[in-house]
């Protein structure tokens, strides 16, 4: 099977069997339920809201489905192994159980009950419906874990840019990078705390706070050396974002739009992460674990090739002499 | 800005380091205004003695091409500097090519003394 129906498969798979149980149930359970069902319990357990069985069942294919389909379209859009998207898995796991645990245990609690205002579902239930949900999600956790395939084949590697350096010769890139959006927000925030905590009203003193946090942080320096990538504030050593060498798999650039990386400051999106400081050149990392990184600043090309020549003299591909 | 070292040149690591810098402002990369990164994270980005490249940022001073200040660190100034480090790689050149022809440091300097006077 192709690895990307195979990854559909997998994410969509407990959403399916959930429902697939509760279809079940409801089939084997059919002439002794009530219509309608009680399907909302209060507090003490005791039912205080009702649904009919064709409702019901409308909610749950809708629930089920829709659900699963959501979790589907980060999968579908990245095509990248199932670890880079381990989080979304895992959850998607967890829910189905959830969602499949409650619908089926309703039925049974209905089950041989001549009126549904007699139905009661006590509320340990709830706490085996978020164990079963735990089970499921460490589930797919595991599953996905085994599925690190980061689609780079020696190809890929081959046609990265590269920028030659003699045997022994070190070389280290950095360049500094502003974001007018950051320092703005910062400022303004900071200075719509000054002026709250001036009127005296509310916890004026978290906004001063998080503003000048952005201020500060608005402009960064990016460096690439032997160490692999580092990303520090302008005024300080720390504190620091680095990637070792050893994690990143391979490096691009390309002029990336500040709204397509997710908006501004550290954005993280389904596979991947991104310190977005301005529209326009950015660098791209394509992490050993099929995630990827990106960071927005100038000259990114040079950068690019100078960690894929670095990368190359550290672990040099099959096939290839160092 | 790229910095290159290679330790087995004969070329002095701090003078590897100011030719780095003097190349970016040449090419434009570097522009007036810009902060060279400290001297200490450069260091230790290279695997150098942070006092070979304060010896770097020291001789970029004298040449114009860089202010350093306290507090501040080495920033490129305003005066033209991708002029100047255009010219100051021609000088580079220069003796190069002179040492090459086993000219002595005497000879050089008469040759271009000679051409000034000349116009």
């Amino acid at each position: 099977m192709r690895p990307a129906r195979r990854r559909v498969l997998v994410v969509a798979l407990p959403f399916v069997l959930a429902w697939a149980v509760v279809l079940a149930a409801f089939a084997g359970l059919r002439d002794r339920l009530p219509d309608p069902l009680a399907t909302h319990f209060g507090p003490g357990g005791e039912a205080d809201g009702f649904t009919g069985t064709g409702a019901f069942l409308s909610v749950v294919t809708a629930v089920l489905l829709g659900s699963g389909l959501l979790t589907l379209m980060p999968t579908l859009r990245l095509n990248k192994g199932l670890r880079a998207q381990r989080f979304a898995v895992t959850l998607g796991y967890g829910l189905s159980g959830l969602l499949g645990y409650a619908f089926a245990s309703l039925l049974f609690a209905n089950a041989d009950a001549t009126r549904a205002s007699r139905v009661s579902q006590p509320l340990w239930q709830l706490g085996v419906a978020f164990a079963v949900a735990a089970v499921m999600g460490a589930l797919g956790w595991l599953i996905a874990g085994r599925d690190p395939a980061s689609a780079t084949g020696p190809g890929d590697r081959a046609a990265a840019p590269r920028l030659p350096l003699a045997r022994g010769e070190v070389a280290t890139w950095t360049r500094s990078v502003g974001s007018p959006v950051l320092l703005a927000v910062g400022a303004g925030t900071t200075l719509l705390g000054a002026v709250l905590t001036a009127v005296g009203s509310g916890p004026a003193t978290w906004l001063i706070v998080i503003g000048l946090v952005s201020t500060a942080l608005a402009r960064c320096r990016v460096t690439v050396d032997r160490r692999g990538l580092a990303v520090v504030p302008w005024f300080a050593p720390r504190p620091r974002m680095r990637i070792p060498l050893d994690r990143i798999e391979r490096a691009t650039s390309r002029e990336a739009g500040a709204l397509s990386l997710g908006g501004w400051g550290y954005r993280i999106r389904g596979g991947g992460s991104a310190l977005v400081f301005r529209s326009g050149d950015a660098l791209f990392l394509t992490l050993t674990t099929g995630r990827e990184f990106a960071v927005t600043v100038d000259d990114a090309a040079t950068a690019a090739a100078l960690l894929n020549t670095l990368i190359e003299r550290d672990r040099p591909a099959p096939g290839e002499r160092g | 800005m790229l910095f290159r070292v290679d330790p087995g040149s004969a070329v002095p690591l701090a003078d590897q380091i100011a030719a780095s810098v003097r190349g970016a402002i040449a090419d434009g990369t570097v522009r007036p205004g810009d902060r060279l990164p400290a001297a200490r994270a450069l260091g230790e980005s290279l695997g150098v003695n942070v006092h070979t490249v304060l010896r770097g940022y020291q001789r970029l001073r004298e040449e114009g091409l860089i202010e350093l200040r306290r507090g501040r660190g080495a920033v490129v100034t305003g005066d033209q500097p991708t002029a100047r480090a255009r010219l100051l790689e021609g000088v580079q050149g220069l003796v190069e090519q002179a040492r090459a022809l086993g000219l002595s440091d005497e000879e050089v300097l008469t040759l271009v003394r000679t051409r000034l006077t000349g116009g």
